[in-house]
């Protein structure tokens, strides 16, 4: 008797009811397009991706994250020159195949300190632009202490690493520190990004990653100096998600500096280091 | 010397005055401009001689207590019908009025719930007299009485709420948990925060912005089970007052209410027992005299006992999980005559889960446990006739503590993470009556505070050990405070006050941090015939610790942390203008306020900022990175703007065979951020348009009481997500091109631009009471949510039908719950 009463009022009071309410609620959806474009004056590739928004209710689309438009008219231009990118496949380094509008820059420069704009529009009428200017300087290894010791990890000492840059005084600046694994597999094990947000002119550090260590692994160490939207739209693509998965945690709107539109046009210089 | 009969005062009362112009500049003396100046300035006739030695006034003072348990009653009505004058009792049940002499004056004594004592004293030389009231229940069938208690229209106060601990006990309540704090969640201007949760929002304020003292301690987390009870045991209470605006400039350190709640003292005259038996929870309190008339204690008890009786059908290899949460009151009193009287309470409460494991050879358990502890030692002082004085020590301190131990042959892991606040505080009030038509406080508060944001320290065999405390932070508050309650006509109340503020932070760093800050009070109330009033009142007001928390609800992550270099001290004004009518025939008393708050630096979790654990425990087996700083608390926090305003009706009944009250809300609470939402203006969370609420409590005969309330509230402003759309984190050095981590991320449009469906409920009960002798016992049937209505308690979006199609789906937690509760006393 005791067990039934107990049961039962767990039952009552614990168990969460669900009522779907997606009638209730008229959710106002406008499709819009997206961009994705990130530029620098050391890579060999300018990509735009171009996709579109689905609603949130309603059935799946199963493409959405993989969808890239194709139709899109899609152009760049530094103030003097203006270029189209086509559409186009490429395999990576890493041997993924992706797709997107491509256009090498040995054809158009990209330049430091120089702002670029970008138009996308579709056939369908939709059209966003953006805007980035290309950091001026980039990291000089004096600015970059690599610092290596050990942790103890499931009872072995196991090797770390921290990444420290020096700011450099009196400008705004953005930082992302990535270290490659390039073989046996070519992937990127750490990304952080730093910011000199209050701390202007200072010492920034990566916490303590630990690498892992078999016999003919290779790493490499990617710094970067970005601009504010690249630092923006990274690190809030994580909060994003995470907030939406927590009832409890304060929605976290993904940046984005497109007019008409969503994602992100940044752009970073960098520079390798082996380690 | 003339010798004037004033004809408008009584008609027969003699007024002694050296000559008139003394009579003007009296007067024109007792004019508070400025309130310090007005402390220095007004003139106050001396008790027993004039300027030639004859006695002209005289003080009427004492004690109003309650005659069975003899317990001090505060806010009692003292009331001279031919002088159309009068006073309240304090928050010690003292009174004092000084008045020209006389032969005959009738003076009146009457509160809530007792019968009127009505005495005549010759009021010839100074008088003592202490008073006792009967509660109208011990009287009640046998004679008619008619009370005749203080009216709303009567006083300078507005914006303030008090509720009898016996409705509070009358009211049905969730599960049969009789609650202070969702009792006043009841009332126009406040609201609630999420289904079941105690939390309070007043006038757009959020749940840190209440001052929450019991006995003048500060209780920091006020809520039991993530905010479904609160820690206030109403066993143990004497009154319970809420504060909305128009502050005494005795209150300050938050900005929008203040919910005084003052402890008993315990029964002087004879052992006294209460308990009860409800579905989760006992309770049990004992009073009674230590030395008859001179000294009493209390000692009043809650523990659920869910545990206990889950405890033999658990087995330890298959977990062994217990939870339960408890509070202990405890006051004791000594009397040392008319003029000194010692009070010594305290409070501890504290909710915990456990679990333990053990399989072979591995052993595991942890705890959570938070709560908090009280303490306060009063020495009440009569200094003269006229002046009252009451002297605080006061400690208080909540904590939080997780911990979590793994043990096997091979392999130890040790787990701490704590946080909280310590305060201790020395109080000082003083209450000088020179004249009915002024009544003076002023006194100062000095608090010492010690927040521990959080500590780690993780001892583990086969990773690296870590260690991590964010230094805890001192910090020095205090507050000086004189205001003046004033008289000038019979139909104009004044009330004029200063509070000065000052907190200091950070003297053992180099940041460290002193802010100053004067707080101008203002009060005023006309009273018309036939009972009505208009009401005005301004109060500015500051706060210096700030609650950081994402949820509202109260649950026991919230962190207190001081204001910093960085962050500043939150700021309001507020403007109140009212009316307030009495029908003392109907025992109704109708208010309607509107109001208008500008809040500065109110602090907000920046957005995607989880919980607070998440940046503690999460990263336990991290290295602390000193470079970055990244888990300070202030980068987690942002501050900014918000306004609110709104009007209040308000109908009350507090005697009678039925009473309680019926009351709405019409507000609006934007607020603006500069992180947040794009800098643009936004729709507070609990934001409500319409808030109303019915309470009636009927006592249909001295054995059944019925009772039922009903509320409503608009949904809460909410964020759901608009669109979805694909999104790529970038990694320098993919060669041009780099494709990790894709994955979908979701588009909210503007911040709170949706609202959740509206909330209602209906709650019922009944008492069914059955009266001996020497004692009395009943039983008490409620149910919560009596048309089951599914209310939310927050959205999500699930993908079904095959995972082919995403909808938008309510949670719900509490439908229908019946509740059964024995109760006795002795």
């Amino acid at each position: 008797m005791l067990r039934f009463l107990l049961t039962a009022l767990s039952a009552l009071v614990l168990l969460a009811c669900d009522t779907d309410v997606t009638q209730n609620f008229a959710i106002p959806y406008t499709e819009q397009l997206v961009i994705e474009s990130f530029i620098s004056p050391q890579d060999t590739l300018i990509e735009v991706r171009v996709m579109k928004t689905a609603p949130s209710v309603g059935k799946v689309d199963r493409t959405v994250n993989t969808r890239i438009l194709t139709d899109a008219r899609v152009e760049l231009s530094n103030g003097t020159n203006t270029v189209r990118l086509p559409f186009g496949t490429y395999i990576t380094v890493g041997k993924h195949s992706v797709s997107g509008y491509f256009l090498k820059t040995s054809k158009f420069p990209i330049e430091s300190g120089q702002t670029y704009t970008l138009r996308v529009s579709v056939p369908s009428g939709l059209s966003a632009q953006a805007q980035c200017t290309v950091p001026v300087r980039n990291l000089t290894l004096n600015q970059v202490e690599v610092k290596r010791g050990t942790s103890l990890q499931e009872g072995k000492q196991l090797p770390t690493v921290q990444i420290r840059v020096k700011d450099a005084a009196g400008i705004t600046n953005r930082y992302s520190v990535v270290i490659h694994q390039t073989a046996p597999k070519r992937y990127p094990t750490v990304t952080e990004y730093l910011t000199d947000n209050n701390r202007n002119g200072d010492w920034l550090s990566t916490p303590e990653a630990n690498l892992p260590v078999k016999p003919g692994d290779r790493f490499e160490l990617f710094l970067a100096t970005t601009d504010v939207p690249y630092y923006e739209y990274n690190t809030t693509i994580k909060k994003n998600r995470d907030s939406h998965s927590n009832p409890f945690a304060e929605p976290q709107p993904l940046y984005s500096n497109v007019s008409g539109g969503l994602g992100v046009f940044a752009a970073y210089q960098w520079v390798r280091l082996p380690l | 010397m003339q010798l004037f009969y004033n004809h408008k005062v009584g008609g027969s009362i003699p007024v002694l005055l050296a000559n008139q112009n003394r009579y003007v500049a009296n007067i024109l003396r007792q004019v508070p401009a400025f309130l310090v100046l007005s402390l220095l300035t007004v003139r106050v006739a001396p008790a027993q001689t004039s300027t030639h030695a004859i006695p002209v006034r005289a003080t009427l003072s004492g004690y109003v207590r309650e005659q069975s348990s003899g317990e001090l009653l505060p806010g009692v009505s003292v009331y001279l019908p031919g002088l159309k004058t009068g006073t309240t009792t304090n928050k010690y049940g003292f009174y004092s009025l000084t008045l020209l002499l006389s032969d005959s004056l009738t003076v009146q004594y009457s509160f809530v719930g007792y019968a009127t004592e009505t005495r005549r004293e010759s009021l010839t030389r100074n008088l003592q007299h202490n008073v006792d009231l009967t509660p109208e229940s011990q009287i009640l069938g046998e004679v008619v009485v008619k009370s005749r208690n203080r009216l709303a229209s009567e006083t300078v106060q507005m914006s303030s709420i008090s509720v009898p601990i016996q409705q509070i006990k009358e009211i049905p309540a969730f599960m049969g948990e009789k609650d202070v704090l969702k009792v006043l969640q009841l009332m126009p201007g406040v609201q609630k925060s999420s289904e079941g949760s105690g939390g309070l929002y007043v006038r757009g304020g959020g749940p840190d912005q209440n001052l929450l003292i019991l006995d003048d301690a500060t209780v920091y987390n006020a809520y039991h089970l993530f905010g479904f009870f609160s820690v206030f045991n109403g066993d143990a209470l004497k009154s319970v007052e809420l504060t909305k605006g128009g502050f005494s400039a005795r209150y300050g350190g938050r900005l929008s209410s203040v919910i005084d709640m003052q402890m008993k003292e315990g029964n002087r005259e004879k052992l006294h027992v209460e308990g009860g038996i409800g579905l989760i929870s006992t309770r049990l309190t004992v009073e009674g005299p230590l030395q008859k008339g001179r000294s009493s204690f209390l000692v009043s008890g809650r523990r659920t006992y869910v545990d206990l009786l889950t405890k033999p059908f658990l087995k330890k290899d298959k977990g062994l999980g217990a939870y339960y949460f408890y509070d202990l009151n405890a006051k004791v009193n000594y009397d040392f005559g008319q003029k000194d009287k010692l009070y010594l309470s305290g409070y501890t409460g504290h909710d915990k889960f456990n679990f333990q494991q053990k399989q072979g050879d591995n052993e595991s358990q942890g705890a959570i446990g938070w709560g908090n502890a009280t303490g306060t030692l009063r020495w009440n002082h009569l200094f003269n006739e006229r002046l009252f004085g009451n002297l605080s020590l006061i400690y208080s301190n909540y904590q939080f503590l997780t911990t979590s131990q793994e043990k096997n042959p091979e392999y130890t892991f040790d787990l701490n993470y704590s946080s909280g606040i310590r305060d201790w505080g020395l109080k000082a009030d003083f209450d000088f009556l020179p004249s009915p038509t002024h009544s003076i406080k002023f006194g100062t508060m000095l608090t010492l505070h010690r927040f521990t944001p959080s500590a780690v320290v993780l001892n583990d065999s086969q990773n690296n050990d870590f260690n991590r405390s964010v230094q805890p932070i001192d910090a020095l508050e205090t507050g000086l405070y004189a205001e003046d309650t004033w008289r000038p006509t019979t139909r104009l109340h004044l009330n004029a006050g200063i509070r000065v503020s000052v907190f200091a932070t950070g003297w053992r760093s180099t940041k460290g941090k002193a802010y100053i800050n004067p707080e101008p009070r203002l009060a005023a109330a006309y009273t018309f015939p036939n009972h009505l009033a208009l009401k005005a009142s301004y109060a500015r007001m500051n706060q210096f610790v700030h609650l950081l928390s994402n949820s509202g609800a109260g649950l026991p992550t919230d962190l207190w942390v001081p204001s910093t270099e960085n962050l500043k001290p939150q700021r309001s004004w507020q403007a109140a203008l009212g009316l307030a009518k009495d029908f003392p025939e109907q025992n109704l008393a109708v208010t309607l306020e509107g109001y208008y708050k500008q809040m500065h630096n109110i602090v907000a979790l920046r957005e995607g900022a989880g919980f607070l654990l998440d940046s503690g425990i999460g990263d336990a087996d991290k290295t602390a990175d000193r470079d970055n700083q990244r888990h300070t608390w202030e980068n987690n926090v942002t501050q900014g703007r918000g306004w609110s305003y709104g009007a209040e009706v308000l109908v009350q009944r507090k005697t009678g065979r039925l009473t309680g009250w019926v009351g709405y809300t019409l507000s609006w609470i934007p607020q603006q951020f500069a992180d947040l939402n794009g800098g643009r203006t936004f729709w507070a969370k609990y934001d409500r348009r319409h808030d109303a609420s019915v309470v009636a409590i009927y006592k249909a005969s001295p054995r059944v009481t019925l009772s039922a309330t009903w509320m409503y509230g608009t949904g809460n402003a909410l964020n759901l997500p608009r669109a979805i759309y694909p999104a790529t984190p970038n990694q320098a050095g993919g060669g041009g091109v780099a494709r990790y981590s894709s994955g979908t991320v979701y588009e909210y449009g503007e911040r709170n631009s949706f609202r959740a469906r509206a909330y209602h409920r209906l709650d019922l009960g009944i008492q069914l009471h059955a009266r001996k002798r020497r004692h009395e016992k009943w039983w008490e049937f409620s149910v919560y949510n009596t048309y089951g209505r599914k209310n939310p308690f927050f959205y999500d979006i699930k993908r079904v039908n095959g995972q082919t199609e995403n909808r938008l789906v309510q949670y719900s937690i509490f439908g229908f719950i019946p509740s059964l509760s024995y109760n006795f006393k002795f």
